[in-house]
């Protein structure tokens, strides 16, 4: 920070650097610090401004302001705007649910075709013999009671 | 509530208020005050300047939107803005890593995205180079951390409000942060402390 930056500051957000916004605050206080020949006070405090100085970039608060106002009136016109910053991942997780809910289905479901079959022709009265003698043994192998029979 | 400096609460309390109450021109102002802040701690946070951009205007839009819902009697105004933008780019950062994932973006190129006119304003020391990188590698949570710390000027409770955890959950991680940080800053070069640097054996979180 030069003189004329800290004097501009002072112009934008008042005399005491204290009560400015950070990080211009900080930038003052470093600013104040380097002039008057202080030491950093400890080794966080020390890392902390480097950390500062490599953070700091150039920002235009105009610009930004005219693109906030912009998005603003944006959003007013089409209030649909508000929800599609979220369908990339609305669409993602809705495909992620789909495919997990198909191999579940899947697993679980290509076990038991055989039994339901059957269950549903017992429930509709007319199973075929075939079938009808199967039964205890399928039930057993879904049941895993191989050992009682 | 955290205690900080209360110029600048009560300024940013009455900002919001009047945004609430629509008041454009008081938009004009808490941008003016929190823009470059928020777009630093945002830009650092997600290693790149275009997202972050996106994630300001966000901020604000949201601001605008919801400043009704701010109340200062359970929050100071710093930690709401701050708390929507680190949530912002929690979900700038999940969405980013799915294109990723998905093949539709490539993240280095994402990190390395910063502006020529950007460069011109920090210090070419090789030091600072070191904490820009170090800062990069380090985790989400300690890399948001530290920059509250530092960018906003944040005390302890503030962060741990803005965070959603506890003040030692905080102090950990603003300890390890440091730590990582001068372990890569000491990496490259045994030159740690300058002439007029920090006195040694004191400690701060």
């Amino acid at each position: 920070m030069t003189q004329e930056e800290y004097e501009a500051l002072k112009r934008r957000f008042g005399p005491h650097p204290s009560r400015w916004p950070a990080p211009f605050r900080q930038e003052a206080e470093i600013f104040l610090a380097t002039r008057r020949g202080d030491a950093v006070a400890d080794e966080d405090a020390y890392l902390d401004r480097l950390v500062l100085e490599a953070s700091l970039m150039a920002s235009d608060e105009r610009v930004l302001l005219k693109k906030v106002q912009h998005k603003i009136e944006r959003r007013r016109a089409f209030p649909i705007l508000d929800f599609a910053q979220w369908l990339p991942a609305g669409v993602a997780g809705g495909v992620a649910v789909l495919v997990g809910s198909l191999i579940a289905g899947y697993v679980t479901g290509g076990t038991r075709d055989t039994l339901d079959d059957l269950l549903l022709a017992l429930a509709a009265g007319s199973p075929a013999a075939s079938t009808l003698e199967a039964l205890p043994e399928l039930l057993a192998e879904e049941l895993n009671l191989e050992t009682f029979l | 509530m955290a205690m900080t400096r209360s110029g600048e609460t009560d300024e940013d309390d009455h900002l919001l208020a009047r945004i609430a109450a629509g008041d454009r021109a008081a938009l004009a102002r808490l941008i003016d005050r929190h823009g470059r802040g928020l777009r630093i701690f945002a830009a650092r946070f997600l290693g790149g300047n275009a997202d972050a951009e996106d994630v300001v205007q966000d901020v604000f839009v949201a601001v605008w939107k919801h400043a009704h819902r701010f109340d200062p009697l359970r929050a100071r105004a710093t930690t709401w803005l701050y708390r929507i933008a680190a949530n912002r780019c929690i979900d700038m950062r999940r969405r980013r890593n799915l294109r990723a994932f998905l093949g539709l973006e490539d993240v280095q190129e994402s990190l390395a995205d910063d502006r020529p006119d950007a460069e011109a304003h920090v210090s070419a020391r090789a030091e600072i180079s070191a904490v820009r990188q170090g800062l990069l590698l380090l985790p989400a949570r300690q890399r948001m951390a530290l920059l509250l710390r530092v960018v906003a000027d944040f005390d302890v409770p503030s962060i741990a409000e803005v965070m959603g955890t506890s003040r030692g959950s905080v102090e950990q991680l603003l300890v390890r942060a440091r730590r990582s940080l001068r372990g890569h800053i000491e990496k490259p070069q045994n030159d740690t402390m300058p002439t007029g640097g920090p006195h040694r054996d004191t400690g701060r979180v």
